[in-house]
């Protein structure tokens, strides 16, 4: 723990050490966390390089009495792939009128390792992938998804829809178990 | 839904291996933070020694040209002085002996020297007085005496040497043996009988006190009218003894002769010829110009065409010229495609988007060599061979969607440390004609460059340049 306020301290005085010390103690969750949202490594390197640096850069705002240090930096970088998910929306938009049936709600990924999430994932297109991914694994609300990623909550149930009826082996495999 | 594992993250949590290496997204990160919030309390040698780790090959590669060629040089000098000092003469052709002798055909003593050696003038110049004077000096010159002068230039000028020995023959005989040893040493030897040892040692002791008995001075000039000659007139001498040897028949040359040991003045021969100086060059790329003056740092830079860079050169006898030069160069990609990709949109069947991502120009140092060869007095021409080693490359990534064009299109740089130089050499050698024209310190003059490798890694990208350079002669 005073190895990471040191390092934070580093950070503030725009040190290159302490930097680097941060961005590999933080790499592999938050590698992980973007290849929720992203399949190809080019992707999730930019989302994570755009994330931390705002780290780095409004590492000076972090309030410790409002949380951890590595659960601002998650927020942050995950508010980064969000960004370049917005950017990305596509021209068309799909909207699913029927209220979410109740199978929906239920967590395909409840039992399942990260290697196994990442193989059900790169099944899903992109929208899709990052609507599920916020729904399942952020513990996103539809309405906040909504507001995050700028689409309809129509088009959020869409996309929930959508990878459900994709990931139907996996829910079979899941409810075996 | 809360507190299922996925969702409560923890960095020291367990988690499958990233595909992409920390270090490699490191040096991403670098970069940006290089470009974005720069370091200001980095110590200044971290900064030096990458850049200098760089520069070495090209420091060690001019360091090698410039031995090779004092290598050669040293060779040179060597071959030169063995045939010098390995000629002897053949006795049929006129030595000192043959040029007494003219002297003796009547009035016509001056007429009858050959003209190489000695011009009648009244007034004496500096070269011609310490010719003379050592001439009279050597006639009983000790072997402690010196045997250089200097002339008025204060220019060190090997002199001729003139020794003589006498031995007694038989019991009132003596045979005299006249040495005469050019500043080239070549030596000519006559051998001459006299009865009376003394009388001999005191005609010579006549030139050089320059007190000559009246019957000893007679006997002298009998004997030796040329130098009685040299004694008494005005004289205006030329050194023109090496070119009369010159002409002289080369009879055997004989490689055991032990070698002459290396004079001060061979080694300021060394560098006599030398000449450096700083040059300016701008690249004419064929392929468009639009990114000319943009950096590395994408900011636009004017003033990088000025940046000097150095050259030295050596010239040669035969008006040619070997140059060794390094400067901070770029070179022109020509938009050469380093990555494509395409993938299709998930909710269109024929929505495509492309991305690719195309080499503008790449910077860093370019050493080379090259020989010039003068034409006439100004023109030249050259060809040379150039290594350039690349630091960093400006990229432009392009976006288009089918049916739609260009969604986004950008243009960064990348250093060498950056996960995206993966697409470049390190290194590309090219080789460059070039015409120029020489006027006071100053040579202008334009070059074609052609890439003998490839600057792109994968890929076969040899774009050709064109070149405008001004050179600048300091020495």
């Amino acid at each position: 723990m005073e190895q990471l306020q040191e390092i934070i301290e580093g950070c503030k005085r725009n040190d290159r050490k302490s930097q680097r010390d941060l961005y590999y103690q933080f790499y592999p969750a938050l590698f992980n966390l973007c290849n929720k949202f992203f399949a190809e490594d080019h992707d999730i390197q930019t989302a994570l390089n755009n994330g931390m640096m705002k780290v780095y850069k409004n590492i000076s705002q972090f309030d410790s009495s409002k949380g951890t240090f590595f659960n601002w930096t998650y927020t942050v970088v995950r508010n980064s792939c969000l960004t370049i998910l917005r950017d990305r929306k596509p021209d068309s938009t799909l909207e699913f009128k029927d209220n979410l049936i109740e199978e929906t709600l239920s967590d395909p990924f409840e039992s399942s390792e990260w290697t196994d999430i990442f193989i059900s994932l790169d099944k899903l297109p992109p929208v899709t992938r990052a609507v599920c991914c916020l729904f399942y694994l952020e513990n996103f609300s539809i309405k906040e998804i909504e507001q995050e990623m700028g689409i309809k909550s129509g088009t959020v149930k869409w996309h929930l829809n959508e990878s459900r009826r994709r990931l139907k082996d996996v829910l079979i495999k899941n409810k075996k178990s | 839904m809360k507190g299922k594992k996925h969702i409560k993250q923890k960095p020291d949590g367990k988690y499958p291996e990233p595909r992409v290496p920390a270090d490699s997204a490191w040096a991403d990160m670098k970069d940006i933070l290089d470009q974005e919030i720069p370091e200001t309390g980095q110590p200044v040698y971290e900064k030096i020694i990458p850049l200098l780790l760089k520069a070495l090959p090209a420091v060690l590669l001019i360091l090698a040209g410039i031995f090779l060629w004092m290598i050669y040089q040293d060779n040179n000098s060597d071959l030169s002085k063995q045939i010098t000092q390995h000629t002897k003469i053949d006795s049929t052709i006129p030595t000192k002996k043959d040029v007494f002798r003219s002297f003796n055909s009547g009035a016509a003593k001056t007429a009858n020297l050959p003209k190489s050696i000695i011009e009648t003038n009244e007034t004496l110049k500096p070269d011609s007085v310490s010719v003379l004077n050592s001439i009279k000096e050597n006639f009983s010159r000790k072997p402690s005496m010196p045997e250089h002068t200097e002339n008025a230039a204060g220019k060190k000028i090997l002199k001729n040497r003139f020794y003589n020995q006498h031995e007694k023959k038989e019991s009132d005989k003596y045979e005299v043996r006249e040495s005469f040893i050019s500043s080239s040493g070549i030596e000519a030897t006559r051998y001459d009988e006299v009865k009376s040892k003394t009388r001999y040692e005191i005609n010579t002791g006549s030139i050089k006190n320059k007190t000559p008995n009246a019957n000893l001075s007679k006997e002298f000039d009998l004997k030796f009218p040329a130098l009685s000659y040299l004694n008494s007139t005005s004289f205006h001498i030329d050194n023109h003894l090496n070119q009369a040897f010159e002409k002289l028949k080369v009879i055997e040359i004989d490689s055991g002769y032990a070698r002459k040991p290396v004079r001060p003045g061979d080694k300021k021969m060394l560098w006599k010829d030398l000449h450096f100086g700083l040059h300016w060059n701008t690249l004419i790329p064929t392929g468009g110009n639009k990114q000319y003056f943009t950096g590395a740092d994408t900011k636009q830079q004017i003033y990088f065409p000025l940046i000097p860079g150095l050259w030295i050169s050596k010239s040669f006898k035969n008006k040619g010229e070997i140059l060794i030069k390094a400067s901070f160069n770029q070179y022109f990609g020509n938009s050469a495609r380093l990555d494509s990709s395409s993938f299709q949109l998930p909710d269109s069947v024929r929505t495509r988007i492309h991305t690719s991502l195309n080499l503008i120009k790449v910077r860093g140092i370019n050493a080379g060599v090259q020989y010039n060869q003068f034409l006439t007095k100004n023109w030249s021409l050259g060809i040379g061979a150039n290594v350039q080693y690349q630091q960093n490359a400006l990229l432009k990534s392009t976006s288009t969607r089918s049916g739609v064009g260009i969604l986004s299109d950008s243009i960064y740089s990348i250093k060498g440390t950056s996960n995206q130089f993966k697409y470049l050499n390190s290194y590309f050698i090219s080789v460059s004609p070039e015409i120029s024209y020489s006027f006071g310190n100053m040579k202008i003059g334009t070059a074609a460059i052609f890439s003998l490798t490839s600057m792109v890694r994968n890929r076969n990208s040899r774009p050709v340049s064109g070149q405008v350079f001004l050179h600048w002669k300091i020495k």
